[in-house]
């Protein structure tokens, strides 16, 4: 037993491993501006200058560790620099990789930028050049070379004459002229980062600091998902108790009169239950027991919707308590769902097992149907039983998504749906590392829950 | 008594009956998918009213059976009755049912081809069939390795697309690496090893049984910024290819023991052949099987994400987005049922496909008289 156990941990190294390399890569493939977002919710003041914003936001972006390349090892365009990823912000980043590209001009193109970013540093303290500045700003929004030829012709025509920096603006739009498109092969080069990469420093920090902080208040994701676990886990947990007590006693009457019309209705509603999608169940629900829309018999449940306390005397468990009527619903949903299923299955297996050679024996030497049941029959079966139930133990932490968006409990979907909402990807791939470690470790629970009681499928450690 | 030797349900429907009513009613929802545009418009003889046209009278939405005046000047009813925005139920009920039908069946068949090449190789070849040398394994693993770098960097291109000169100079670049390499290399790197196929497949099954699909969906969509039907249905089949991919494997290494694969190989037919011509014609009737229930569970997929309102766009008419309406105006129950009736129907109709295929497969008739046996 102690062997299979460390076995199985040992095999789930590689696949936390992997499940987190793939949640790097997609978050990597996000294209939002991040710092930004994240300064403008820190710095309540309007900073003074453009050089203070930036200096503000290079300090933000070391801290998050985004002035690093990817991986360990980078593979660029041979035109494009290792010092590409110091620049900031990411939009001007982005520029010059596109200018480079057309001009293959590496000293060109980045001699231009920096003269241009030191241009608007010395501009912006100055109140009556706003018109320059803006001028010279969409400049260096400018991504591709006749945008940017273009706009630098307009400053040319309008703006340099009366300008006390015009020595300045002149010596950028001579650089810009001097930029020329230019064709040729592309060599690859391949640059090595050692430890100084996004991955390493992701990963060495941990899922629950600086790198990973939620873009709609600042604070960290973890705390984020934490609370929202919290609630997820409370509904999961009594649906899966009422679960387990339910679908073996269901199983354990239908069988034991099987064939009886109320055992056939029983099915029946299952296989119906089962068949409906949850979605679909909540709904009818809200619609038709939560109000006296349909006569006041029908006024059943509590009105849709947790509502939190706010302030720091509640709890989270007086919020539960508080709500506990508002949870029995969406609880009730799930869990007739689910039943269904489990029930179904189990049922399915007693019969099927009721047929077997050992259960023909026993029924020979004489034991009343009964006693065939509960010790024989029963303990064989329940190894469906415990499979479906082990299954469920790894979803304790995901709940159910659809059921936490209809009945508007704060839970990890609703909070997936909330940041997926306001495009906070920090959050939602944490909310994504969180729960596929949470379920391998569901299934690892349920794994040795079930090597436990039934010793012949400790071999199959593989999917098969 | 308790031991009976069938299962019974409540109705003593003959098996094949229902396989036939699931048909004939899969028929009905193709033809409506097909011809909705003909069946629910403006003036139509069947439903004259079109799925997006505003019929507003007094309320905000009509029950069942209100009469109004249609365009061509008839006095016509709404079936099924008008929603929140005075648009006729039926008629979106019908042209929601092209959605379904479209991301139900394009997904199956995205998932369908994944698990056809990922099944089959993982299963046939397993761990101990091609071999490898750290040559080959330099050179496979830069290029995976670059194709994943190239995809992360943020840099290749500003428009988000990849830069197809930069892929092909590398890959030419690759090649004169490969051919140099083989060419000069010392006989110690030309020593091979089996390349473990099976076991990579496996450990991707495992990856992606880790993440939970909806959430793993949620999270692709919020990357993409404007997603459209066509999204939907790549998304959806994309992600799903696993547990097809399970099945298949397991089929292929049942038959790889059967003596027809032995007599084929004894006979020096090429391993494709034999895979494509002898092996997965044989395993046919698990793939339908899982294909009908992939069918069921893709349109529940995409009915749950329009329900949250996400992927399917706004302006398309798609069952869950319906229903997810009906959650605000408590008061019009035909909101509610019809939509939902019409998902659990859908999806019924597959889900009895399926068992049925199941149950035929079981008893060995139906797959008899296919392949080699």
């Amino acid at each position: 037993m102690f062997r299979y156990v460390l076995r199985r941990i040992l095999l789930m190294i590689p696949t936390i491993g992997l499940v987190l390399f793939f949640a790097f890569v997609l978050q990597s493939l996000s294209r939002d501006d991040e710092v930004s977002r994240l300064i403008e919710l820190e710095g309540n003041q309007i900073y003074s200058s453009y050089g203070a914003y930036t200096d503000a936001y290079r300090l933000k972006a070391e801290q998050l560790g985004l002035l690093q390349p990817n991986f360990y090892f980078s593979i660029r365009p041979s035109y494009v620099p290792k010092e590409i990823e110091q620049w900031i912000p990411i939009r001007r980043k982005r520029g010059i990789i596109h200018l480079l590209k057309e001009t293959r001009d590496q000293k060109g193109v980045l001699e231009m930028k920096r003269n241009l970013s030191q241009l608007l540093i010395t501009l912006s303290p100055n109140p009556q050049e706003r018109t320059l500045m803006s001028a010279i700003k969409e400049l260096d929004d400018a991504n591709n070379l006749d945008l940017l030829k273009l706009r630098a012709r307009k400053i040319e025509d309008s703006y340099v004459e009366s300008s006390s920096t015009s020595r300045q603006v002149n010596v950028v739009l001579d650089q810009i002229d001097a930029l020329e498109v230019k064709k040729g092969w592309i060599l690859p080069r391949i640059d090595f980062n050692g430890r100084k990469n996004r991955l390493h420093f992701w990963l060495s920090r941990g899922i629950s600091s600086e790198p990973n902080l939620s873009l709609v208040d600042g604070s960290p994701a973890m705390d984020k998902v934490i609370s929202a676990l919290k609630w997820t886990f409370a509904l999961s947990f009594s649906t899966l108790v009422i679960i387990a007590i339910f679908s073996i006693l269901l199983a354990y009457y239908q069988v034991k009169h099987d064939g009886q019309w109320l055992d056939r209705l029983i099915s029946l509603k299952l296989y119906a239950l089962y068949a409906m999608p949850l979605f679909w169940i909540a709904t009818m629900m809200v619609v038709f027991f939560t109000t006296d829309e349909y006569g006041s018999w029908t006024n059943i449940f509590p009105s849709v919707g947790v509502e939190l306390m706010i302030g720091q005397e509640y709890s989270f468990w007086d919020q539960l308590a508080l709500n506990a009527k508002r949870l029995l619903l969406p609880i009730l949903c799930m869990s007739v769902h689910s039943l269904a299923y489990i029930t179904k299955q189990t049922k399915m297996e007693m019969i099927e097992s009721s047929q077997k050679p050992f259960v023909q024996a026993a029924r020979a030497r004489g034991l009343n149907p009964g006693q065939l049941l509960r010790r024989h029959i029963m303990p064989d079966a329940m190894v469906v039983y415990v499979t479906l139930l082990s299954g469920r133990i790894a979803s304790l932490f995901t709940g159910s998504l659809i059921i936490e968006y209809i009945f508007n409990i704060p839970g990890v979907g609703k909070l997936m749906l909330d940041s997926m909402e306001a495009s906070d990807w920090p959050v939602v791939f944490v909310i994504l590392i969180f729960v596929s470690v949470a379920t391998m470790i569901g299934y690892l629970i349920g794994d040795i829950l079930l090597a436990k009681l039934y010793p012949r499928t400790r071999k199959e450690l593989f999917v098969t | 008594m308790m031991y009976l030797e069938k299962y019974k349900t409540f109705f003593r429907v003959p098996r094949d009956m229902v396989l036939i009513g699931a048909v004939v009613a899969l028929v009905v929802l193709v033809v409506a998918a097909i011809f909705a545009d003909v069946i629910a418009r403006d003036g139509g003889d069947f439903i004259a009213f079109s799925p997006e046209t505003s019929y507003r009278e007094t309320k905000i939405y009509q029950s069942p059976g209100f009469e109004e005046l249609a365009s061509d000047g008839t006095i016509r009813k709404h079936v099924l009755g008008t929603d929140q925005q005075g648009r006729d139920v039926a008629a979106r009920l019908i042209h929601g049912t092209r959605v379904a039908l479209l991301v139900g069946g394009g997904s199956t068949m995205i998932s369908l081809l994944i698990a056809i090449f990922l099944g089959s190789v993982a299963g046939y070849y397993g761990d101990r069939s091609i071999r490898y040398n750290l040559v080959d394994l330099f050179i496979g693993g830069g290029i995976v390795v670059m194709a994943v770098l190239l995809l992360t960097y943020n840099g290749v291109d500003v428009s988000g697309t990849i830069d197809i000169a930069n892929v092909i100079t590398i890959l030419i670049g690759m090649g004169l690496l490969l051919f140099v390499t083989i060419r000069y290399s010392p006989i110690f790197f030309s020593r091979s090893h089996y390349l473990p196929l099976d076991t990579i497949v496996v450990k991707l099954l495992e990856v992606f049984r880790a993440i939970p699909g909806l959430f793993l969906i949620l999270a692709i969509f919020s990357l993409i910024e404007k997603s459209s039907l066509w999204t939907v249905i790549w998304v959806i089949g994309i992600l799903r290819w696993g547990t097809m991919t399970r099945i298949l494997r397991a089929e292929m290494i049942r038959l790889k023991s059967e003596p027809f694969v032995a007599s084929l190989k004894v006979s020096g037919l090429p391993d494709r052949i034999i895979l494509l011509r002898h092996m997965l014609p044989n395993s046919i009737g698990p793939l339908i099987v899982s294909v009908c229930f992939y069918f069921s569970s893709a349109i529940l997929i995409e009915a749950s994400l329009s329900f949250l309102g996400i992927g399917v766009p706004i302006d398309i008419v798609s069952w869950g987005g319906m229903l997810n309406a009906s959650r605000m105006y408590i008061g019009a129950w035909w909101m509610a049922i019809f939509p939902g009736a019409l998902i659990f129907a859908t999806i019924l109709i597959f889900t009895v496909m399926g068992e049925w295929f199941k149950t035929s497969l079981k008893k060995g008739r139906w797959v008899r008289n296919l392949g080699h046996n």
